[in-house]
């Protein structure tokens, strides 16, 4: 049986935990026509995915790895050190004049990525009903730690089907923007980043998308 | 004959066992993606001749696959590893890669698409001591820190003579590795594997020109590695 507390000579007790690296990481979707208003930390594995414009899609484990929907579970606590996130495409990213593609799904066109900085924010807020988000700015501000280095060829790499990627910075550990402060979610609060496009649909958005995004830190699970 | 010292009996009895920790010799281990269903793929499941998971053949692995030594399923009993972080690099066996939406690129290097597919669907799972998992998280969590920074001007596939497009999972400088925010201890003896799994059952749209077409997944552990001295 493991040691889970030590009692001192004062009669103080010291419980013991396991601190461990988890991040933490869940998935919206929204087609291109659409508002967003979507709360992602909101569900577990088999629950439905938050979407905007698009059909009904249960959950798989590449979606999150919540154990517990829109909170941190009663033996467990978080702090977060920062919010990153990748894109994939749903459709592809077709030029309006021609059939030729600028980016075939699951790629996110430069333009669909620009267009997503530019219209959409993030907003983490922990607690009840709290208005006060712990850290909210549009998505431009929340650099992309995870995702492809990509490179091309200076010519066509396609019959019909050009070439325009992009991510927020390049992708890497270090390009990730850290809180100043670490922010800290006791056992049993409610968590959510909202994602939201406050003018509505994002304007000639190409591509219908899938948005991951990543609460960075560390996780308390109990010792047994 | 000389011999080499393995430990050091001090006055009050108390025995000090010597030990060589190094960071210089990771430990690494390999498995391979196909298209279509699958379950789980094992990496440090197999030790160095053991068949590679997932491969066409089943494959027996060489010193490129793997360095773990014994059967495999756990660390060996006289080794102990600190684990800060998992590298993961990925490399296409089989002829080319891709083919029908852009050109096909040539071996190893990895598809814009097919890398993308697998940072979307792939999760990696550590379990140390078969009872607890310490990461569940996309491939892309892991960055290889290794690879290839290309620049081209006109460049074609050697193959095909076409354009191409590649993608190497995350930076490829060892600063551009993630470390976790505390460390791992896997005790000699302890069971150790790094799993992989789709979260869609299989990576959706990996596409090969070749039947046999995979793509080789290695994990490297970032971090040092205790040996025996002798």
């Amino acid at each position: 049986m493991a040691i889970r507390n030590l009692r001192l000579n004062n009669g103080e007790t010291i419980e013991l935990d396991e601190w461990l690296s988890w991040p933490l990481f869940s998935t919206v979707e929204f087609a291109k026509a659409s508002r967003v208003k979507l709360p992602s930390f909101s569900y577990t594995v088999g629950q439905p995915v938050p979407r905007a414009g698009l059909a009904k899609r249960l959950a798989d484990p590449s979606d999150t790895n919540m154990v517990i929907a829109k909170k941190i579970n009663h033996d467990e606590a978080f702090v977060a050190f920062s919010i990153t996130y990748e894109a994939f495409g749903l459709s592809d990213d077709l030029i309006a004049a021609g059939p030729a593609a600028l980016a075939l799904a699951p790629l996110i066109s430069a333009n669909t990525l620009k267009r997503m900085q530019a219209f959409m924010t993030l907003s983490f807020k922990v607690g009840t009903r709290q208005s006060k988000p712990q850290a909210a700015a549009p998505l431009a501000w929340f650099a992309q730690g995870a995702g492809p280095v990509i490179a091309a060829s200076s010519g066509a790499v396609g019959v019909n089907a050009n070439l325009s990627v992009g991510t927020a910075g390049r992708p890497s550990p270090r390009n990730q923007r850290r809180f100043p402060m670490p922010i800290f979610v006791q056992s049993d609060r409610k968590i959510s980043v909202d994602v939201e496009t406050p003018r509505g649909p994002i304007p000639r958005l190409g591509q219908d998308v899938r948005l991951r995004l990543y609460l960075d830190g560390i996780k308390r699970r109990p010792v047994a | 004959m000389a011999q080499q010292i393995t430990k050091v009996r001090q006055p009050d009895g108390t025995v000090l066992r010597l030990a060589d920790w190094t960071s210089s010799d990771p430990l690494y281990s390999t498995v391979e993606v196909a298209a279509g269903a699958f379950t789980v793929l094992q990496a440090f499941s197999y030790g160095l001749g053991g068949a590679v998971p997932g491969s066409a053949t089943a494959r027996n692995s060489d010193r490129l696959d793997t360095n773990l030594r014994g059967q495999g399923g756990k660390l060996p009993e006289d080794e102990a590893l600190m684990l800060h972080g998992l590298a993961i690099e990925a490399f296409t066996v089989g002829v080319q890669d891709g083919g029908a939406a852009y050109f096909p690129v040539d071996d190893p290097h990895v598809s814009v698409l097919n890398m993308v597919r697998l940072q979307r669907d792939v999760i990696v799972t550590t379990r140390i001591s078969a009872v607890k998992e310490y990461t569940r998280h996309p491939l892309s969590w892991f960055p290889a820190g290794s690879g290839v920074t290309e620049v081209n001007s006109l460049g074609l596939t050697e193959i095909s003579g076409n354009g191409f497009a590649v993608a190497n999972n995350g930076g490829d400088t060892p600063d551009d590795q993630r470390n976790f925010a505390s460390p791992l201890l896997v005790q000699g003896g302890d069971p150790f594997t790094v799993d992989f799994t789709a979260g869609p059952g299989q990576v959706t749209g990996l596409d090969f020109q070749d039947a046999a077409g995979r793509i080789a997944l290695r994990v490297t552990c970032n971090g040092p590695r205790k040996r025996p001295i002798a």
